[in-house]
């Protein structure tokens, strides 16, 4: 079966992040082709034998001949028309509000073979939404056990970080889904500077945009004597991201909306205990039985609120009127987990609970289930495109 | 701590502010590089005269701990002033011994240097090597005697009455940096990667005595800009029966904010009024 791949490749976002290890992995088990939107940029420091692969995928030419499958990972998604009239088109869709734009569920419903979603959240809204339970596949994103693994070895001392205080870490950006306002809130009410902690932030300015975070935490340690919080906002490697992890005890990550987040897993590989809200999509791999899950209440907001970033200027949204439900982490139940894990006097029972989590989604596992997900849209009979 | 240099100039004011100056950051720095035009020429290259036994003898008073270095240098080669002001700045830099620089001019004078050298830089020093850390200046406009014989400083405050903090300068940065727009460098003049701080700097810039001022405006380092302002036109006419008048007059355009309007606060009174506010600052 020949499969094109139309994407990013060479960036750190997390789409493109997907789209490379799954294509380099697909490519073993289908004839792939790949549609690069992007060009290798070394700043993202990705492995030299990824990149060989993904240029070697690059420079191979379909011809006359058009793919049996499609697949298309990209924001804002590709709608153009595929060449040949008999191939098929999946996408690969995450979305992180109760709503989705409108234009997304119609163009599903009416133009794909397929949507993978990368949880079973996320599928719910695309269902409340109206799009057809047939068409909608959960595939979980993955992490790379060689690379993302309890292994200390080789951990390297980075950024001043002292691997002898208990470290907690945020992985995101200053999106308002994200959180970390709700965190930063929060920092300098658990813990100051005579507390043995460190609150690391890894940001992601280059792909997400440049804020004031940086400010905004300096102020706050300045003002409030709180504990140390070390800011970090350059490129890294996988393997730099997962000298990161395993530099840090707890990943916390209080987002308000979601589609995955595939750090908590990398992280939880990593040896780091989770904290993150009940309910949302990382209820597919983080379970109750760690009790680390921060309470939401259901908060009213307007989604085409500039500040939430959901929607452009034009989308409309599914389900009617711009007013939605957030789920909203509760910032003094952040506050009472992060003491609690701190000063627990026995941390190795939390360690053991980490221990006992199948963490099962290797990109390798999750590539065999994008391969059945392929095999099972190659046997449908091909949808009637409406023009 | 990292060990920290400072560096700063003396051109036609220093004789009023430089050693005050100093004294507000002395003890706080390892090493304070000045540097003076060897042929007495400003930036704008006009001469200046400043009395220079007695600057050297309270320059001497002060430092106790042997920290200034006093560097001639021919500061005027470009006609162009603002490249005489990096290329002053730049080379004063490379005569620093210490990673950190801190870059402050004779007539500004550090009201909380003390908190910031030793509760803020330390939080921000991991930073340096990307950023540059900016101070923020509170802008005293004239000083008029009444007819009480009592000195008033009008300073420039916020429609409540409370010190304006409106406007930032640069101020610290690291020894790898290049000045590019005065104390702006290749890493912060674009505008990005600045760091806010708690300091606040009296800048006595505008209120000095009027001849002083004319001689100030026609040769700092964007001169260029100052012919097509009436800054000048206006400071004159400001008194105490007029001075409430003045609403948003800022007239250079240089940096954002407007000046909201002018307090009136005894001289004698005017860091007490500052100090009681500086939580506003940051």
């Amino acid at each position: 079966m020949k499969l094109e791949f139309i994407g990013k490749f060479y960036d750190n976002h997390s789409l493109t992040i997907i789209n490379r290890n799954i294509i380099t992995r697909l490519s073993k088990k289908f004839d792939v082709y790949i549609t690069a939107m992007d060009q290798y940029d070394p700043q993202y420091k990705i492995a030299t034998d990824t990149v060989k692969v993904l240029k070697k995928l690059e420079a191979k030419d379909l011809g006359e001949s058009s793919p049996d499958i499609q697949i298309r990972h990209t924001y804002p998604p590709v709608w153009n028309w595929p060449v040949g009239d008999k191939t098929k088109v999946i996408y690969i869709q995450p979305w992180e509000y109760p709503k989705v734009p409108f234009e997304w569920q119609y163009k599903f419903e009416t133009f794909a073979d397929g949507l993978i979603i990368p949880s079973n959240y996320i599928k719910q809204i695309f269902l409340d939404g109206g799009l057809s339970p047939s068409k909608a596949f959960v595939v979980p994103n993955g992490f790379d056990p060689k690379i993302f693994n309890k292994d200390k070895a080789d951990v390297k001392p980075i950024y001043g970080i002292k691997p002898n205080k208990f470290n907690f870490l945020f992985v995101g950006n200053s999106q308002w889904r994200k959180g970390l306002d709700i965190l930063i809130n929060i920092w300098h009410k658990c813990f100051k500077k005579y507390d043995n902690c460190t609150l690391i932030i890894k940001d992601n300015p280059s792909i997400y945009g440049k804020n004031n975070i940086l400010n905004e935490v300096i102020k706050m340690q300045y003002k409030t004597e709180s504990a140390e919080v070390i800011y970090i906002d350059d490129n890294l490697s996988d393997i730099e991201m997962a000298n990161l992890y395993k530099l840090s005890n707890v990943l916390v990550h209080p987002y308000r909306a979601e589609g995955f987040a595939m750090h908590v897993q990398e992280a939880m590989a990593c040896g780091c205990l989770p904290v993150v809200p009940g309910g949302g999509p990382t209820n597919d791999f983080v379970p109750d039985e760690i009790g680390l899950k921060i309470p939401v209440s259901q908060q009213n907001v307007g989604i085409s609120d500039p500040g939430i970033f959901a929607m452009k200027p034009g989308d409309a949204m599914t389900r009617m009127s711009t007013h939605t439900f957030i789920n909203e982490p509760s910032g003094q139940h952040l506050e009472q987990v992060l003491k609690y894990v701190y000063h627990h006097h026995n941390k190795q029972d939390l360690y053991a609970k980490l221990d006992e989590i199948p963490m099962k989604n290797t990109w390798d596992h999750v590539t065999d289930m994008y391969e059945g997900v392929i095999n099972e849209i190659g046997k449908r009979k091909s949808i009637t495109r409406i023009r | 701590m990292t060990k920290k240099s400072a560096i700063s100039l003396i051109s036609y004011d220093a004789n009023r502010f430089l050693c005050d100056s100093i004294k507000r950051y002395y003890e706080y720095v390892d090493e304070i590089v000045l540097g003076i035009d060897k042929d007495r020429i400003t930036w704008s290259g006009n001469p200046f005269e400043i009395d220079e036994n007695s600057l050297w003898k309270d320059l001497s008073a002060i430092d106790g701990d042997s920290k200034i270095t006093i560097v001639e240098e021919d500061f005027h080669q470009s006609k162009i002033a603002i490249e005489n002001d990096n290329y002053e700045r730049n080379f004063l830099k490379q005569e620093c011994n210490h990673e950190l620089i801190v870059s402050i001019d004779a007539d500004e004078m550090l009201v909380n240097a003390k908190e910031f050298f030793y509760e803020y830089v330390p939080i921000v020093e991991p930073y340096i090597n990307k950023r540059d850390v900016s101070l923020i200046w509170s802008t005293p406009y004239k000083i008029i005697t009444d007819k009480e014989n009592v000195e008033i400083a009008l300073i420039i405050a916020n429609e409540d009455g409370t010190p304006f903090f409106g406007e930032n300068q640069g101020f610290m940065t690291s020894r790898d940096s290049t000045f590019t727009y005065a104390r702006w460098t290749d890493k912060s003049a674009s505008g990005d990667n600045r760091l806010m701080s708690p300091l606040v700097a009296l800048h006595w810039s505008l209120c000095r005595p009027q001849k002083e001022l004319e001689q100030k405006i026609k040769n700092i380092g964007h001169s260029d800009l100052v012919d097509k302002d009436p800054f000048y036109q206006l400071w004159q006419q400001v008194d105490l029966d007029n001075y409430k008048e003045m609403r948003n007059f800022k007239t250079s355009g240089l940096g954002g904010a407007q000046w909201p309007r002018l307090e009136a606060v005894p001289l004698a009174e005017l860091e007490n009024y500052i100090k009681n506010y500086i939580q506003k600052a940051y």
